[in-house]
């Protein structure tokens, strides 16, 4: 019933600072006005999930950015009855997902768990908008940098995905010592 | 009612004068005499004047001088007296005649027929019903008295003069033939710019009328200026019309008054002369020259009847003759009860036309046995609204016939057809009132005393049947119940809070936040947190607070309002910083407890803290209101304390027992204190005010909130989850009932304009549901609602209705017509097919290209 707040020790708390600060670590954020992040940071949300929480299901409408601000996520795909892992986010490298959803109305083509109690900081895809309305030109360059991070993800699990696919290969190919197609399993 | 037997003459037909001669006799008798008495004391003082003069002063009698003066002043008084009391009655009868006027003409208005209402504005009939009849009712008291005072008065003063002395008294009356001419003359020109009112009136009534019924398009297309230009042609021909009114009006009397002083000339030239030349006494000059000026009164009085005769027949006849139609049918059967019906229905050869001669119906044959379902389908303009309103009623045949069991339709009395038949349009009238009002309208209007008049058992299955449960769940929830209506159900609703908070507890946890005096709420406000209740008068409220001179000192010693200061003037800065350029979007403000409307003033407050003038009494209330409005979760604005809990529970403590006096039971400290067993753990404290106690019901907050007892942590929906599970508790627990009675007096706003249209047009087919009448006309009833709602009103049909009712529907939607017993397609007010479903598809005609269609 009591819902656990974190009080800084050092003294007051401010929700605007921190988000400020986790904002500014990704790069969508970080060539923007300060005036912006500002906004940016009191528009977000903070949001808490246990272990094995889900935090976003495949096929569900898409509403909002989030990063990572503790903790680990994992990122998986369904396809039919199964369900792959794609990717592991957590707080220092490739924080955040969901930023197409800040562009764009779609539904999540992939869900996300809490690998650990993770904590999050989100931005909602209409706070996004009322808030780039007023600064119409930075809306090119951050579409740009959003873009940029997706590749990025992309890349990075499409590697994974490989070592993955290559890993059961060879294991096959050692099992049945047949050689040829790869897989894909 | 227009079938008793005194009023056989319609109503629009009656003269004016019909209600002036018929109407309320005895007290127009007695107003007469009254008036009778008022003429002698009128009379007597102008005696007692000339005996005065020429008897007590000539003679220099003393006594008679007393004598007469008392008596004059005597019969002055009492005219006086009886002149009050005849204004008095006057406008009293009026107003009674009035009354009568008014009701038989709304009764009779209310009868007319459909194609009157398709002609008539609105605003026409208002006008008539309301301003112009006012105009009339002054005139109708007076209407016999004023003209038989008068005339009575002006030939007595007139005898007096003549027994004084008849040659000045035919001088005297010398000028009035000239008057009889010239008057009248100027009166016709006067009615006939009355006339021209009244008409500009309604026009400007019809076009206010249409302005507000369309508000939606000049809302939408912005055309303030057209229509006040259209509203301002009018007004000015309206202006134009009353100034010449007045102009004659008054030229009337202008020409009156001039007329009337050649008298007096006369009087002094010639009654003086003889008065020089003896033959004619001071006395009596005197008295005649009294009576003149009393012979005056009653002929101007005469002259304003007359104006205000000639008025009042143009506007009652400007009223009646818009009315004047012939009802078509009777009320009440005559000599019979009301019948009974089995629900059979045959046309024969039965046609409509319009005016115009086009023919909307053309010599449609049908038979509909008791109990069956029919539907009516077809294409736009083919006549099947037509032939369900003739069914109904509504319009009447041109030719061929409808029998309803039978009788002919054109000889049955209304109250046949309201007993057996009940019409559903398609765009029903909501009226404003309750909800439960609008869907009793019907019924209480059939079966008032009867025992047939819906139980609430039967209220709720119809709400049941039409797919509005939920909805009125949802309006009974959101009201906030008083002490004395909870009663009973205070314990029902106690006990579910009890099972939502201890077996349900782990599913809405995860969406609530349970109130809870032990412990920081986070998802509330810090109000909420210190208080942690209400009182009925509200004295703790947000507003309040900050000016209650308790609640500072409290604050004060446990070293909460520095705390509270700081926080609101770190909102209050960190808000006007940031939103300085976007204070124009109430979106921004989504995240701070400051509303948009007061960004201003904080913005000013900030400003002069910053150039370091010394905060007043009122800044330090607006920044104690942002903090107290400040909200953990939802806020992201501002700068959190260290210690602002501690100090939060802290205050809340010494609150609740010093200064709201909540009791704790068995000795247990507040701080310390934890729900005993789900039991009460703290009693009400002092006037009335309640804490956050799991065994306390709050009668400030809304039904749904009592029974959840904490804040919903997204916003203020449950999902749909625990919406579920909520209502099902409330099934097992025997709520479902209750809660629903208590939406039923949600208020439905003007015209239903707080319901959507879908729920307006479920209530209107639960209202007619209600009404349980053996024959249902349904006209594209469920048009406009989703397809679940029209499948679930269909199996009620399927289900309830089968063989108990007949049924007519007008349907579009071809899908929904495979369980009727027979469908009748119309094509250019002919009935083209006729079958069931499946032998209609296998024929591959007109109705299955309208199903492949649609």
């Amino acid at each position: 019933m009591n819902s656990p707040r974190e009080v800084n020790q050092d003294g007051s708390t401010s929700h605007v600072e921190d988000a400020l600060t986790i904002l500014r670590r990704l790069p969508v954020f970080k060539n923007i006005s300060l005036e912006m992040v500002k906004l940016y940071a009191y528009l977000s949300y903070k949001e808490e999930y246990k272990k094995g929480d889900i935090i976003l299901q495949q096929g569900t409408p898409s509403d909002r950015l989030r990063l990572i601000v503790h903790g680990e996520v994992s990122i998986t795909h369904t396809v039919g009855d199964r369900e792959i892992l794609l990717q592991k986010l957590s707080a220092d490298s490739l924080n955040c997902f969901g930023e197409l959803a800040l562009i764009t109305e779609f539904d999540w083509f992939f869900s996300a768990y809490a690998w650990s109690d993770v904590s999050i900081l989100s931005i909602s895809r209409e706070s996004f908008g009322k808030v780039i309305e007023r600064y119409p030109e930075t809306f090119i360059d951050t579409i740009a940098e959003i873009v940029k991070l997706r590749i990025d993800r992309f890349t990075h699990q499409t590697d994974y995905l490989i070592d993955h696919l290559e890993k059961k290969a060879l294991d096959r190919l050692a099992m049945k010592s047949l050689p040829k197609n790869i897989d894909q399993s | 009612m227009s079938n008793d037997g005194r009023q056989n003459i319609l109503i629009t037909k009656r003269p004016l004068f019909y209600w002036i001669l018929r109407r309320h006799r005895i007290l127009q008798f007695i107003l007469l005499l009254v008036i009778l008495a008022s003429l002698f004391f009128r009379v007597f003082p102008l005696e007692m004047q000339k005996r005065i003069i020429n008897e007590a002063i000539h003679l220099k009698n003393l006594q008679l001088l007393y004598l007469y003066c008392g008596l004059y002043i005597g019969a002055v008084i009492l005219a006086g007296i009886t002149k009050y009391a005849i204004n008095v009655m006057q406008t009293i009868l009026g107003q009674k005649i009035l009354v009568e006027i008014r009701t038989e003409l709304y009764d009779h208005v209310l009868q007319l027929p459909l194609q009157f209402y398709r002609k008539m504005q609105p605003g026409t009939v208002i006008s008539a019903m309301t301003a112009e009849l006012n105009g009339i009712g002054f005139f109708l008291g007076g209407a016999l008295a004023i003209p038989i005072t008068s005339v009575l008065t002006f030939v007595v003063f007139l005898g007096f003069m003549f027994t004084l002395s008849p040659l000045l008294a035919v001088l005297s009356m010398a000028v009035y033939p000239f008057e009889l001419i010239v008057i009248p003359l100027l009166q016709k020109k006067y009615n006939r710019l009355n006339k021209e009112r009244i008409k500009t009136t309604r026009a400007m009534a019809n076009v206010v009328n249409e302005s507000i019924s369309g508000i939606h398009e000049i809302h939408s297309n912005a055309s303030y200026t057209l229509e006040k230009k259209r509203m301002g042609e009018y007004i000015r021909d309206l202006y134009g019309l009353l100034k010449r009114l007045f102009f004659v009006k008054y030229g009337i009397k202008f020409a009156n008054n001039l007329f009337q002083s050649f008298g007096p000339f006369i009087l002094f030239l010639v009654g003086g002369y003889l008065a020089i030349h003896g033959q004619f006494t001071l006395g009596a000059l005197v008295a005649f020259l009294s009576a003149y000026e009393k012979v005056y009164d009653p002929w101007k009085e005469m002259l304003e009847y007359y104006q205000a005769l000639q008025d009042a027949q143009v506007r009652y006849r400007q009223i009646m003759r818009i009315f004047d139609l012939q009802p078509e049918h009777l009320l009440l059967p005559e000599g019979r009860k009301p019948l009974a019906l089995t629900g059979e229905i045959k046309m024969k050869e039965a046609g409509f036309s319009v005016g115009s001669g086009v023919k909307l119906l053309d010599r449609v044959n049908l038979h509909v046995k008791p109990g069956d379902q029919v539907a009516l389908v077809g294409f736009s303009g083919s006549g099947k609204s037509t032939l369900a309103l003739l069914i109904a009623q509504l319009y009447d045949v041109s030719s061929g016939t409808i029998l309803l069991d039978n009788h002919d339709i054109s000889t049955l009395s209304k109250a046949d057809i309201s007993n057996n038949i009940t019409m559903i349009a398609q765009h029903p009238f909501i009226f404003s009132g309750t909800i439960r009002d609008n869907l009793l309208y019907g019924a209480r209007a059939l079966y008032q005393n009867s025992d047939k008049f819906p139980s609430r058992d039967k209220i709720l299955q119809a709400i049941h049947d039409v797919g509005l449960e939920e909805d009125i769940m949802r309006f009974g929830l959101q009201s906030t119940l008083t002490r004395e209506q909870c009663g009973l159900f205070k314990e029902k609703v106690l006990r579910m809070r009890r099972i939502i908070g201890t077996e349900l507890h782990d599913q809405f946890a995860e969406e609530i936040e349970f109130y809870d005096i032990n412990n920081f709420l986070s998802y509330t406000t810090i109000r909420n947190n210190i208080i942690c209740g209400d009182s009925d008068d509200k004295r703790f409220s947000i507003e309040k607070l900050p000016k209650n001179k308790v609640f500072e000192k409290l604050m004060q010693e446990t070293g909460l309002d520095p705390l509270l200061l700081d926080l609101g003037r770190s909102i209050a800065e960190q808000t006007v910083e940031l939103l300085a350029n976007f204070a124009d979007d109430a979106f921004f403000f989504q995240n701070t407890p400051m509303l948009p409307a007061e960004f201003q003033k904080y913005r000013e407050l900030i400003k002069r803290l910053e150039k370091g003038a010394r905060a007043r009494e009122e800044d330090r209330q607006l920044l104690l209101l942002l903090a107290l409005r400040y909200i953990p979760k939802r806020h992201t604005i501002g700068e959190i304390p260290p210690d602002l809990e501690e100090k939060v529970l802290a205050t809340r403590h010494c609150f609740l027992t010093q200064v709201a006096c909540a009791t704790v039971v068995d000795n247990a400290s507040l701080v310390n204190m934890k729900m005993i067993d789900n039991e009460i753990c703290c009693t009400e404290g002092a006037d009335g005010f309640t804490p956050y106690c799991p065994g306390l019901y709050l009668s400030t907050h809304t039904l749904l909130d009592n029974i959840l007892f904490g804040t919903v942590k997204t916003g203020d929906r449950l999902t749909e989850r625990l919406q579920t599970l909520a209502y099902s508790i409330f099934s097992r627990e025997g709520l479902l009932d209750e809660i629903l009675d208590i939406g039923l007096d949600f208020d439905v706003g003007s015209k239903g304009d707080r319901l959507s249209g879908g729920q307006q047009q479920k209530l209107a087919i639960a209202r007619s549901f209600l009404r349980d009448t053996k024959i249902l006309i349904m006209d594209e009833a469920t048009a406009s609602l989703d397809n679940a709602s029209q499948a679930r009103i269909q199996e009620t049909m399927d289900n309830n209705f089968r063989g108990n009712k007949t049924i007519i529907s007008v349907i579009h939607r071809l899908d929904l017509t495979p369980s009727y017993d027979m469908i009748y397609v119309l094509k250019n007010g002919l009935i083209i097919e006729q079958g069931s479903y499946q032998e209609l598809m296998a024929r591959k005609g007109a109705f299955y290209e309208l199903a492949q269609g649609s």
